[in-house]
């Protein structure tokens, strides 16, 4: 069977892209629908929307042991099992085996990796915020790393059109650091949630507790192949509904409906070829995943949209006379500036009263309550730099709060049929600041399966960090104690000091204005290869507190429509 | 009390804490009773019957089933060898262990 789909092979391309995730899957519909000849690359399987999601309508009896993560399944991912819950028997298969697939830890770093058509997009989070001028003025303020090359109006338009595409639920609020999206209607909060949000406004000046912005189809609009959320909470699992947004529900139907779309799964992109005449790129290198076999494939423009870590360690190993360090890194910057958010922090309480109310269905998201600090004024800070949000949500307890009670029969059969408390917990999501030192090498004595050097991470928190998850935890107790809440007990994970879990790697190709200490230009291209853009996390320069897909789709819309511009000019 | 604590306790300081009528009756009525309908893959045979009593114990049945009949035990014990960590496998062996020995000279004293 062929290898391509959509489209047979042809010699050459207007356009390769690598990746198929949140940022490859915009690349392919904006270079498609521009009318390029465009191939995508993913280094894992083929997976077809709704067809795959083998688990998506399972209960939690249909699955042995009731879906955890088996002994079994822990032992060939021993790295992804490290949330805590990427690796049930639900979703454990859109995760990387870790033993096929290794990397190194010179400090501890968790990397969470899905190897599939539709890439992560298929298990993000989907919390979905706008930048602020706020985030993009950051560096410059505070004097740290490079300054941004962009602004919030130049990407703002950008911003609209991937909403509009996309959809957004959410509530405006016209907050200078949190800019409203072209939203949906929200979610709506529940009771407790509702109240909290009410006793917060009331005692803490300027707070906000907002529904959590997420890419789920909510009221009438109507998107092409896609339905609204269920309200199931099953995302993870990939959406049969295409409720959610993911480049399989939503970019790659588009790119494949112009025509222009050749996908080749399986495909692993190690090397960028470079031509030293014309001082472009020319094409990639490619080991067959499965019968490692090398191809070559040409094309005019290049996106690189892999995921920062896999983005950066191709440019890496684009090694030529004129690039002997990676392609792109006269300024000796890939690899440097890892970024991420940090998060296990937090504090829960319980709350008495509503005992009379529910909530309908399995609401996929909760509450969010935008940065607050170092906003100016009273807001600023002496101990930290930067901010965070918290996300969280209020639910009622369910029979498994009777497991901790020393009771039996007939009186408790009837206690676990019975909604339980009330619990309200929010947890934070913190910015990390951008350190050279913090990165990532390539380790050419540890190869993998397809011969590749491996990845080896060195990067960690400093103080920064440690001070602001102490304001963390601490405001969060502050809030929820004032909200009316008993029993609060703040948290900080101490599993949560590694860097990774955010599952959001930034940095390591960023931006800037000078090709001397930075890779890529104000439009995601490489300073000195302008055909080979790159357009996933790694570009980020900072990394503000906010998830960070909705911002990789901006400038991928951008960039890919910028490239388009340049191929009509004949300047790449 | 926390459950969790109660089971520590119990393996622990075993013939301290728990003695209960339910318990000696977990062992009174295994007699005459076929040992055990079904295999277990982590437990011995005889723990399997004791098991099969004591999930009843907790929720036996009234107008809905009980816990062995919508098996329950067999859930438990197949947990226990496809999920459970080895030092959390050597503590429930061990508390199983001591709960039968204790259950049974409970029963033993009541004659």
């Amino acid at each position: 069977m062929s290898k391509f789909y959509y489209n047979e092979e042809q010699e050459s391309y207007d356009a390769i892209v690598v990746g198929t995730g949140i940022s490859g899957g915009w690349a392919a519909k904006e270079l498609c629908e521009n009318g390029l000849k465009t191939l995508i690359l993913e280094r894992g399987r083929m997976v077809k929307h709704i067809e795959d999601y083998e688990t998506a309508n399972k209960d939690p009896w249909d699955f042995p042991n009731g879906g955890v993560a088996t002994k079994e399944i822990i032992e060939q991912q021993p790295k992804q099992h490290r949330t805590g819950y990427t690796t049930s028997q639900a979703s454990h298969m859109w995760f990387v085996n870790d033993l096929e697939h290794p990397y190194n830890e010179t400090k501890r770093f968790d990397w969470m990796r899905g190897y599939h058509v539709g890439g992560r997009s298929l298990q993000w989070g989907r919390q979905s915020y706008r930048w602020s001028d706020i985030d993009f003025t950051a560096n410059q303020r505070d004097g740290i790393a490079v300054d941004w090359p962009v602004r919030y109006k130049d990407i703002a338009p950008w911003y609209s059109k991937v909403e509009n595409y996309i959809g957004v639920s959410g509530e405006a609020l016209n907050l200078p650091q949190l800019p409203d999206s072209d939203f949906l209607p929200m979610m709506e909060l529940n009771c407790v949630e509702q109240h909290v949000r009410e006793k917060v406004a009331e005692n803490f000046d300027g707070r906000v507790i907002t529904a959590g912005r997420t890419a789920h189809i909510t009221g009438d609009k109507k998107f092409d192949g896609r339905t609204k959320c269920q309200f199931r909470n099953r995302c993870i699992r990939g959406c049969p509904f295409g409720g959610y947004f993911s480049s399989l529900s939503s970019t790659l139907p588009a790119a494949e409906a112009t025509g222009n779309m050749t996908l080749r799964p399986d495909s692993i992109v190690h090397e960028v070829m470079y031509d030293p005449d014309t001082k472009r790129a020319t094409g990639v290198k490619v080991i067959d995943r499965v019968t490692k076999e090398a191809h070559e494939f040409k094309a005019k423009v290049i996106f690189l949209c892999a995921s920062a870590i896999a983005s950066t360690s191709i440019l890496m190993q684009s090694k030529s006379d004129r690039f002997p360090n990676g392609m792109g890194n006269d300024s000796d910057q890939l690899g440097r500036n890892i970024m991420n958010h940090h998060l296990g922090v937090g504090a829960s309480g319980k709350f008495d009263g509503f005992e009379d109310k529910y909530y309908k269905g399995r609401k996929p998201s909760g509450v969010y309550i935008p940065r607050f600090r170092n906003l100016g004024g009273d807001s600023d800070r002496k101990d930290y730099k930067r901010g965070f949000g918290y996300q969280g949500g209020a639910s009622r307890g369910n029979w498994e709060d009777m497991i901790a009670e020393m009771s039996h029969g007939k009186s408790l059969k009837e206690a676990i049929t019975k909604p339980g408390g009330w619990t309200f917990g929010i947890g934070g999501f913190g910015e990390i600041l951008p350190y050279e030192e913090n990165r990532f090498t390539l380790d050419y004595d540890k190869k993998d399966q397809w011969g590749l050097p491996t990845v080896t991470f060195d990067a960690e928190f400093k103080e920064n960090e440690y001070n602001m998850r102490k304001d963390m935890q601490d405001s969060a107790v502050e809030m929820l104690e004032k909200a009316g809440l008993r029993d609060v007990v703040g948290y900080d994970n101490t599993a949560s000091h590694a860097i990774g879990l955010g599952i959001h790697e930034m940095g390591t190709a960023r931006m800037g204005k000078d090709r001397k200490t930075s890779v890529l230009n104000a439009n995601n291209a490489l300073h000195d290869v302008p055909n080979v853009y790159v357009t996933d996390g790694s570009f980020m320069t900072s990394a503000s507190c906010v998830n960070p897909s909705l911002t990789y789709m901006a400038f991928t819309a951008r960039a890919a429509n910028h490239a388009v511009e340049e191929l009509k000019k004949g300047n790449i | 009390m926390d459950r969790r604590k109660a089971l520590k306790n119990m393996g622990l300081a075993m013939g301290y804490t728990v003695a209960t009528p339910t318990l000696i009756s977990i062992m009174q009525s295994c007699k005459g009773e076929p040992v055990v309908t079904w295999t277990p893959e982590f437990l011995t045979s005889s723990e399997g019957a004791v098991l099969t009593k004591v999930v009843d114990v907790i929720l036996p049945k009234t107008d809905t089933p009980s816990a062995s009949e919508l098996q329950v035990d067999i859930f438990i014990d197949k947990f226990a060898k496809d999920v459970l960590e080895k030092d959390q496998q050597d503590f429930l062996r061990m508390a199983m262990g001591k709960f039968t020995d204790k259950a049974l000279q409970d029963s033993e004293n009541q004659k």
